[in-house]
């Protein structure tokens, strides 16, 4: 039963998806931005708001609710074809975090203008840091739950006084004033499109893409060491 | 394969204050048929999720080949898709009458399917939970053969029951779980008889 990693990879793929890990939403939305997208630039125009809306819907996606699967004994099988829990979280991982944003930040030279070398970084690392948040609390259910917590923050942050003058701080320093360190990480944070601004500096990015990081390998360690008790114990 | 043995030394498990596994210490051998018998909630579940590295042991130590196949019935099942869709994930060939969607099988017919790609699988170390239930006379009666031919084949198989009829027929060796006595593995050459007997059974398990 002993076979490669990627053929174990992509039976874990295969399993996980008809387990009901991967939302069944995801691929047509995405497919539906990058049409859209494709339309508008071949228009001549600009298509920041598809990158946008896929920035919002990731961390929606991002949910599996893996550990739950796991946990309601949904994994015995694949766990007993060789599958390990570390491949079946990479596997999850991969589908929901890794390769979507991979995707998204390689396309989008072609929707912003003027985009330079760090275009693509910048936006890697806007859908990453509420992307691998989302992924991680995501593993047990309810699985959208910090996504639509995330989703209601934002909205706040944005309508309220502070909340914009934290933003207007942040992306447009020079008409609202300095923003300090800890505005920039609360508006990285909440409204990570931020980062596509060039005054928010590298080591603030870096920072938060790192926390984010943190959190990612922190739920692979609850991955490994929960007990999957089987659905007397889910 | 047959030299395949899966080792128990001092295993327990609580879950939060509750002591389910106690000094569990048993060997399990390839080729040959083990039952966990026991009263509901004595730890038989647990103990086979345990020794497959579903659950962690909270004391002793487990000496086994891996990967395990734990089989646990119809509710562990993936929710979407076929049944040639789930063996075609697994690696296995498809079926005649594997075309239909998993939702509109009933409880037993999923337990067949879940079954049926276990057996397929024919990992060295099959674990299966009250696998008899919810299975019809020609469905048990095949199961039956299939372990038999596997364990013949070496494999390691260990199945939770409550069915001493099925232990009597084809059961090599038979550890008895209640909670908080130390279970002790009781082996066919032991009883000196081609089969389990069914009363000596019951009488054990009443003890």
């Amino acid at each position: 039963m002993t076979e490669r990693l990627p053929v174990r990879l992509a039976r874990a793929n295969a399993y996980l998806r008809m387990a009901g890990a991967f939302p069944a939403w995801v691929l047509p939305v995405l497919v539906a931005l990058a049409a859209y997208a494709a339309f508008v630039v071949r228009s001549g125009g600009e298509s920041r708001d598809a990158l946008f809306i896929a920035g919002l819907l990731l961390p929606f996606a991002a949910g599996t609710g893996l550990i739950s699967l796991a946990r309601e004994g949904r994994l015995d099988l694949l766990f007993g074809r060789g599958v390990s829990r570390m491949e079946a979280w990479g596997a999850a991982a991969t589908r929901t975090l890794i390769l979507p944003i991979a995707v998204i930040a390689l396309l989008s030279p072609l929707c912003v203008e003027g985009a330079t070398l760090l275009t693509p970084l910048r936006i890697a690392a806007a859908l990453f840091i509420p992307g691998a948040i989302c992924f991680a609390s995501g593993l047990v259910q309810p699985r959208y739950a910090l996504a639509v917590v995330w989703f209601a923050c934002r909205a706040v942050f944005l309508v309220s006084d502070a909340g914009r003058g934290v933003y207007l701080r942040v992306v447009s320093p020079e008409t609202a004033g300095p923003a300090s360190p800890s505005d920039s990480l609360i508006a990285m944070f909440a409204v990570p499109e931020v980062v596509m601004f060039s005054a928010l500096s590298t080591l603030t990015i870096i920072a938060g893409v790192a926390t984010a990081a943190l959190v990612l390998i922190a739920s692979a360690m609850m991955m490994i060491r929960s007990d999957f008790g089987g659905h007397r114990a889910a | 394969m047959s030299d395949t043995s899966l080792a128990v030394r001092g295993l327990g498990k609580a879950y939060g204050r509750m002591p389910v596994l106690s000094e569990v210490t048993a060997t399990f051998r390839g080729g040959r048929i083990s039952a966990l018998v026991g009263p509901n909630g004595a730890g038989k579940t647990t103990l086979l999720r345990t020794l497959a590295g579903l659950q962690h042991a909270d004391a002793g130590t487990i000496d086994s080949p891996k990967p395990i196949l734990y089989y646990g019935g119809f509710d562990t099942l993936p929710l979407h898709g076929s049944e040639n869709d789930l063996r075609k994930t697994l690696g296995l060939p498809a079926v005649p009458d594997g075309k239909r969607k998993l939702t509109t099988l009933s409880r037993g017919q999923l337990h067949a399917v879940g079954l049926r790609a276990a057996l397929d699988l024919q990992p060295a170390v099959l674990l299966l939970d009250e696998p008899w239930t919810a299975l019809e006379p020609d469905a048990r009666e095949e199961l039956n053969q299939t372990l038999v031919s596997l364990a013949a084949a070496g494999h390691l198989i260990v199945c939770s029951t409550h069915d001493l009829d099925e232990v009597a027929r084809i059961g090599d060796d038979i550890l008895f779980l209640k909670r908080g006595v130390p279970p002790v593995l009781r082996v066919r050459e032991e009883h000196d008889c081609a089969r389990l007997d069914r009363n000596e059974l019951l009488r054990l398990y009443r003890q």
